[in-house]
């Protein structure tokens, strides 16, 4: 089924909106998830709540791009669930993920942010477009899809290590680039 | 902001790109730059001679690929062959081409298995999904081109003479996505123009020069939708071809090479490969007046 006619469910209240969603986007949903959690249950449980998102999220939002939108729900919950989940056993491939994102900041435990997220998002979308393709399909495939570096380096057909100095030099670039837009975080 | 709402809010960068990286793989260009570190390396190692004739265009020409012979008349069987899984026609229906800025070095075997003679055998069919399997050019051997680093399109050297080859469908016949075709055939880097054709492709009806256009309509594409047609369906496309409803849209490709695809506006179908895809209203919306007032002179069906 065509993403319109799913929103259109989701607009008319129908409760095959989800099941069609289920249908299209488990598969994507889940991979998202379980990047971040590492179990097949939580990971479960968690796209269940995605597609519960969903259901209170449409209407009143249209979303331009399904995918996007149920996968940034899903890691939205991912990341919560992440914390009371991972109390104990802890996701140190994710941790690292985060880690790698301190490169970005200018300190780690910064306090709140005065920007509004969209805003900087929009800032961090214009970076992407002006860098390389495969740089950018490699920065968003780790930091949107939380995917190993084994996996990336798969993927693009490179070894770890050139995966590794990508994400480092397009994590400094980044930083650069929100400095000078002015978003000091 | 900590690394988690880092985190979060690299969740509302533009959804496009989010799209495209879900499927993305090692682009081309990758492989023009390292074609071009090597044209640099060869520079400098034939540094004098640059410097003597720095007009020489022979390191700065784009790769080309040039048809040498005409296209044969569609007799016989289909020029075909399999490989890596893929089933691949002969382009032109097995004319010759020229590879000019292009080395034909990465061998990809050789042709080993006649499809026409495993057929005869009593357990022969098995064999027609074979990899290195063919109906032409049997012992040929395979090549890639450097331009086509996913092997969407490979070469055949046969008696000293070079073919070329291209992905119409999965040995297998499972399904290929409109996506899986165009990404491998990375339609959208090697395109120059678009025209578009009566069905037999021998009058030019539109042009598409407008570089964004072009892409506009690739992208347009992507949205295509496998089909799985029923008989009813295929008669109505056999009917439209038949009433000069179907139009061949033509990718002119910067080697100096095309893509044939067909399509049917009026019943929202484009073939890519072997397989016909169902195309969304919104594609002919968004492509301006490229399929408007299109009109063909019926040919009589042979």
């Amino acid at each position: 089924m065509e993403d319109s006619e799913i929103i259109q469910l989701y607009f008319a209240r129908n409760e095959t909106a989800i099941e069609e969603t289920s249908k299209k986007y488990r598969n994507y949903c889940n991979r998202i998830a379980h990047n971040i959690l590492t179990n097949v249950e939580d990971s479960e449980e968690c796209v269940n709540d995605t597609f519960l998102g969903a259901w209170e999220a449409i209407p009143p939002k249209t979303p331009a791009k399904l995918s996007s939108f149920l996968g940034r729900i899903t890691r939205n919950i991912a990341l919560n669930k992440y914390d009371y989940y991972m109390a104990k056993k802890r996701n140190n491939k994710f941790d690292t993920i985060l880690d790698e994102l301190n490169d970005c900041l200018s300190s780690p435990d910064n306090v709140e942010s005065q920007y509004e997220e969209e805003q900087i998002a929009e800032s961090i979308s214009n970076f992407l477009l002006k860098i390389n393709e495969d740089h950018r399909n490699i920065f968003l495939r780790r930091y949107w899809y939380s995917d190993s570096l084994a996996d990336i380096a798969t993927r693009f057909s490179i070894s770890e290590s050139k995966t590794k100095s990508i994400l480092f030099r397009t994590r400094k670039k980044l930083q650069l680039h929100l400095m000078k837009e002015g978003y000091i975080l | 902001m900590n690394n988690k709402d880092l985190f979060k809010t690299i969740g509302y960068v533009d959804g496009n790109l989010v799209e495209k990286a879900n499927t993305a793989r090692r682009t081309n260009k990758k492989t023009i730059v390292k074609w071009g570190t090597m044209a640099a390396c060869a520079a400098l190692v034939l540094g004098v001679a640059i410097y003597t004739s720095p007009l020489k265009p022979s390191l700065t020409n784009s790769p080309q690929i040039s048809q040498q012979t005409p296209v044969s008349a569609p007799t016989g069987d289909r020029k075909i062959l399999n490989y890596n899984g893929f089933r691949y026609a002969f382009v032109s229906d097995g004319a010759q081409f020229k590879f000019t800025g292009v080395k034909l070095e990465k061998s990809l075997g050789s042709l080993d298995f006649d499809i026409n003679q495993e057929i005869g055998k009593n357990d022969g069919d098995k064999d027609v999904e074979k990899n290195y399997a063919s109906t032409f050019a049997v012992g040929g051997k395979l090549y890639e081109i450097p331009t086509y680093p996913s092997q969407f399109r490979i070469a055949v050297k046969y008696e000293e003479n070079y073919y070329l080859a291209e992905i119409v469908a999965k040995t297998d016949d499972s399904t290929m996505t409109a996506k899986e075709y165009l990404d491998m055939s990375n339609l959208k880097d090697h395109s120059k123009n678009i025209h578009v054709l009566n069905h037999v492709g021998n009058d030019v009806l539109k042009k598409m020069t407008d570089h964004a256009s072009v892409e506009s309509i690739i992208d347009g594409l992507y949205s295509a939708k496998t089909a799985d047609l029923s008989n009813k369906e295929y008669e109505a496309i056999a009917e439209a071809q038949s009433q000069g409803k179907s139009y061949q849209l033509k990718f002119n490709l910067k080697d100096g090479t095309y893509m044939a695809m067909y399509i049917i506006p009026e019943l929202r179908v484009v073939s890519m490969g072997d397989a016909y895809y169902h195309l969304p209203d919104t594609f002919f919306d968004q492509s301006g007046e490229l399929f408007s007032g299109l009109k063909q002179e019926v040919l009589p069906l042979y």
